[in-house]
């Protein structure tokens, strides 16, 4: 009706390949998670008898269960608090322009400008000297702590896109200003939110390297920690590394499909025109 | 009018549970670094004052200048690739408009950026491996003369971790972009068609310049991403074959973790840390200038 | 919050690293005893997680004789295990047994107890080869000194072999000398298999490097580098033409032409499947071998120039510790002691790995590639032949290894000399010689 035919091929010829492309790793995974144990797969290849004991095997050696707790006790404390604090600082300064707002935001963008390395030794002293060594919670303040630069500047863009009329004509309403933000801008604000819970919710599950620093005990840790525990046992066996690999992949990937509908959803609502 | 100059004083409170905990748990280990890096200090013992010969190393040492120069070269595939494709990709979505294939086909590009780095360099390995998928690929198309293991290629490998930037950033910035086109007013859209543009001229006129602020968030998360990027070559080639694949962010962790040379990894992350501030800024200035 | 605050931003302006330091008592004990007596104690185990299985197997045997005690385990990743063992040892909660890499370091820092009280009282006899790799001095050089450490085991290296391809190619026997391996390795060439199989992605040259290097500089000054014994150089011309034959085999096309490309994990694999005469590598490969392989894979130690001397790289599986901060001693010293006896021996050898101390070597099943590998370790042993890792010399020189053996396999990208003049100037910068 509005496409022509002509114009429409390229585009999804284009649109394929990137879809390709995202989806081979994870296709060349599979297939080697499906040879036999103990053999040396070659490329992708459909195996004439898929072992799917392996990822049974997988499960119980890799010890997936108490990390999948782990990592959604982990990211209960973080999205949600992150998500707010954020949404609420996004205001002040997309919005609200708050006086001297702009220091906040240059320390902010600094912030997204440092390599976490950059403090991660400093954090583990600090961390111990607030007695949360060894703790969930110590490593949940960190990761809020972290993402603050980037969720804040992701809530800021939002806000700066949002009618300025809007937050005025609520001013002349007499709402106060946290009515205002709990009533008008928050829902307003929701696929952004969505958005950023998603990705606050990703990088928490696959946190690494705090994880490993902050928490001694691996069952306390993420599930990324797990893969990493995984490869040093099992980096003999191809078949098992893949298998496993894919396994501790899996949740993330079933959640994901899961939150995917709301998240769509979310964002094909009018709201975005507000 | 001081009626909201008073309240605009007042949304700070907005703005403090965010500064607090950032502060906290960013800034002032941030200030620990600097602080660190003027000491000699193995992470245990009693640190001694050194002034700036940390920097003063960190400067002279060639193998840094080559880090830096990969990490620069890293730009290209972890920003212009993932950028330009998910603009195109998300504009073609936004086109084509079959319900199923926009909802699969943003599930497949984001499926990269759900899975952990650890995983991610476990199936590029495996991918770009002698007898991995990337070669069996290559020959099925009668390219064998090119055919070879490319991390551990002294010419390819630093492009090879280069793809799998590419792998990572596109859905991150598909998704991004996919959501500020659905902030355009789609009668814009539909009155560009109206006119009889076309897909390249819609794209110009309507998307590009609707999109400005999430192409700069985009540019700016992923040059980050490239000069600071650490998770992949760690895991993939630990900055190998040579010296070829080497990037700071690797270099501050053998430093600081493996040698337990606290003072001189504090000094290079925070040379690290201002080049790319060097580079962000004017990014930032001209993305931010509507 | 805004007073934790306030506290961290106080405690920024002191230099780092005060306080936590263990005391006197605590790093040579005035008493000790080797009767742990009836009452429950309970221990922590540190080590890394590539070890869960057979430290579980170590822990349950010794258990079993001291039902009193309880040895919970704490893993880390292999690789990380080495990164957190200072901090971990420096917590208020430290492990009673921990495995330690960086031993020079660990003890310079003041973490870790002095056990020569125990083996006096316990009359441990360690062979002189062994002991050299728990003692440390007091200026922080290895190999003399006081002991701090007991091994679960050891390591072993030499070259696996393909029957059939060596057969193919006419190699009798497996060669006792770099004379006969050259032949050998000329004629693999010649019959158009790979002579051998590296996967140097992840730094697997660096096993034929080694094998050169001991036989051309010799234990003694190998260890003596490792062990950071003052003016220890790697830098001798000796050593560059022990470099420079593996040059030459890199030229002459020895190694797969990928083997930047390739990790332990593929070469292991290309191996297995018969892609190669030879393959360079340690007991750990040789369960994996055996499975995919069969009858058709044997083990020999490395040849050397006169065809007589024994010597390999072998390093301790875990090189145990007892932390200068734990609080049950007597108990960790116990499970050292242990380490050692003919049950622990047993438990090593069943999990593939090569026994501490000495003895009757170990039961294995006749004619396994297991037994090849521990009969080979029984010969290394006799000869006084282990050589350590020069992986391990300082903690960031297998980087430095790693970066300059892809540079050599990278053909004429580097010189001998020059490869060694780099990893020299690395050690001593990191031992701020």
């Amino acid at each position: 009706m509005k496409t022509s035919a002509r114009e429409r091929i390229p585009g999804l010829a284009l649109l394929a390949l990137a879809m390709v492309f995202s989806v081979v790793p994870m296709a060349s995974m599979l297939s080697a998670a499906l040879q036999p144990q103990g053999t040396s797969p070659s490329g992708i290849s459909w195996p004439a008898d898929p072992q799917w004991h392996n990822f049974v095997d997988a499960w119980r050696v890799a010890e997936v269960t108490p990390l999948l707790i782990s990592s959604i006790i982990l990211v209960a404390g973080v999205v949600p608090v992150a998500a707010l604090i954020a949404t609420m600082a996004g205001y002040a300064l997309g919005q609200l322009r708050i006086p001297g707002g702009w220091i906040f935001f240059v320390l902010l963008l600094f912030g997204l400008t440092l390599p976490r390395e950059a403090t991660i030794v400093p954090l583990y002293y600090q961390i111990r000297d607030l007695g949360l060594l060894n703790t969930r919670l110590g490593l949940i303040l960190v990761l809020i702590g972290t993402f603050m630069p980037f969720a804040v500047f992701w809530m800021r863009a939002h806000f700066l896109n949002v009618p300025p009329e809007l937050a005025e004509a609520s001013a002349i309403d007499g709402a106060t200003s946290w009515k205002a933000f709990r009533h008008i801008q928050i829902p307003i604000a929701m696929p952004a939110i969505a958005s950023l819970s998603l990705l606050l919710f990703l990088w928490t599950w696959n946190t690494f390297l705090q994880a490993i620093v902050l928490i001694d005990d691996p069952s306390r840790r993420t599930m990324a920690g797990a893969l990493q525990n995984f490869v040093g046992q099992y980096s003999t066996d191809v078949v098992l590394l893949n298998a496993g690999s894919l396994l501790i992949m899996a949740p993330t990937i079933v959640v994901f499909l899961i939150f995917q509908r709301q998240f769509s959803r979310a964002l094909i609502s009018g709201a975005v025109k507000g | 009018m001081t009626r909201l100059r008073h309240r605009n004083w007042q949304g700070w409170w907005f703005a403090l549970p965010a500064l607090l905990m950032y502060g906290v748990f960013v800034l002032r280990p941030l200030i620990s670094t600097v602080q660190y890096s003027f000491y000699d200090w193995d992470g245990i013992t009693p640190a001694t004052w050194v002034g700036i010969d940390n920097y003063r190393r960190v400067l002279s040492d060639p193998a840094l200048a080559s880090s830096i120069w990969h990490a620069f070269f890293l730009i290209i595939f972890f920003t212009l690739a993932p950028v330009v494709g998910g603009l195109f990709v998300a504009a073609l979505l936004q086109e084509i408009r079959i319900r199923g294939l926009a909802t699969a086909a943003r599930t497949a590009l984001f499926l990269p950026q759900i899975i952990p780095g650890a995983a991610a360099a476990i199936a590029w390995v495996w991918m770009f491996s002698g007898n991995g998928a990337v070669n069996q690929v290559l020959s099925s198309i009668g390219l064998d003369g090119i055919t070879r293991a490319w991390l551990g290629d002294f010419t390819w490998a630093l492009p090879a971790v280069g793809v799998i930037g590419t792998w990572l950033g596109l859905g991150f910035c598909t998704i991004l972009l996919i959501s500020g086109i659905g902030k355009i007013d789609t009668a814009i859209y539909e009155a560009a068609r109206l006119d009889g543009a076309g897909f390249l001229s819609t794209f110009r006129a309507v998307t590009l310049p609707g999109l400005r602020q999430e192409i700069g968030v985009c540019v700016t998360v992923t040059i980050i991403a490239a000069l600071a990027t650490f998770d992949i070559v760690f895991m993939s080639t630990q900055g190998g074959p040579g010296t070829s694949t080497m990037v700071p962010g690797v270099l501050v962790y053998q430093l600081g973790f493996t040698e337990s040379r606290i003072g001189l990894a504090s000094a290079l992350a925070i040379v690290l840390t201002a080049l790319i501030l060097v580079v962000i800024l004017p990014i930032q200035r001209f993305f931010r200038a509507a | 919050m805004l007073a934790s605050l306030a506290a961290a931003g106080a405690a920024a302006c002191s230099p780092p690293g005060e306080g936590g330091r263990a005391t006197q008592d605590q790093v040579a004990p005035a008493s000790v005893s080797t009767d742990i007596g009836e009452e429950p104690i309970e221990l922590t185990l540190y080590d890394g997680a590539g070890l869960k299985a057979v430290d579980e197997a170590l822990i349950e045997a010794f258990t079993a004789k001291h039902p009193n005690v309880t040895i919970t385990t704490r893993f880390d990743p292999d690789d990380v295990q080495a990164q957190n063992a200072p901090r971990v040892l420096a917590s208020d909660d430290p492990p009673d047994i921990a495995r330690i890499i960086a031993l020079g370091d660990i003890v310079g820092n003041g973490q870790l107890t002095k056990l020569d009280a125990w083996a006096q009282a316990y009359g441990w006899e360690i062979p002189e080869g062994q002991l050299a790799m728990y003692r440390v001095d007091d200026n922080g050089v290895r190999g003399a000194g006081a002991q701090y450490t007991v091994a679960s085991g050891f390591v072993v290296t030499g070259l696996y072999y393909n029957k059939e391809i060596a057969e193919r190619v006419g190699m009798g026997e497996p060669p006792t000398t770099i004379v006969e391996l050259e032949e050998d390795l000329a004629a693999a060439k010649q019959a158009g298999v790979v002579p051998i199989m590296a996967g140097n992605q992840t730094g697997q040259l660096i096993f034929t490097v080694q094998m050169l290097l001991n036989d051309a500089l010799g234990q003694q000054a190998l260890n003596d580098w490792v062990f950071n014994a003052p003016g220890a150089t790697i830098d001798t011309s000796e050593a560059a033409d022990a470099v420079g034959t593996v040059a030459n085999w890199v030229e002459a096309g020895y190694f797969p032409a990928d083997t930047n490309g390739t990790d332990s994990t593929a070469a292991l694999g290309r191996f297995a499947r018969g892609e190669a005469l030879f393959y360079p590598s340690g007991n750990w490969d040789a369960a994996a071998l055996e499975e995919q392989m069969g009858d058709n894979v044997g083990f020999v130690l490395p040849p050397s120039s006169d065809g007589t001397s024994s010597l390999a790289m072998s390093d301790p599986v875990s090189n145990f510790a007892i932390p200068a901060k734990s609080d049950a001693k007597d108990a960790a010293a116990a499970f050292l002691d242990f380490l050692t006896s003919e049950e622990a021996r047993q438990v090593m050898v069943d999990a593939g790995f090569a026994p501490s101390g000495e003895g009757d070597a170990p039961t294995t099943e006749p004619g396994s590639l297991n037994a090849e590998v521990q009969a080979a370790f029984a010969d290394l042993v006799e000869a006084d032949g282990q050589v350590q890792f020069v992986q391990n010399a300082t903690s960031g020189i297998n980087a430095t290894w790693l970066a300059q053996t892809q540079l050599l396999a990278g053909g004429g990208r580097t010189s001998p000399a020059d490869l060694l003049t780099a990893v020299q100037a690395k050690y001593d910068e990191e031992l701020g010689r």
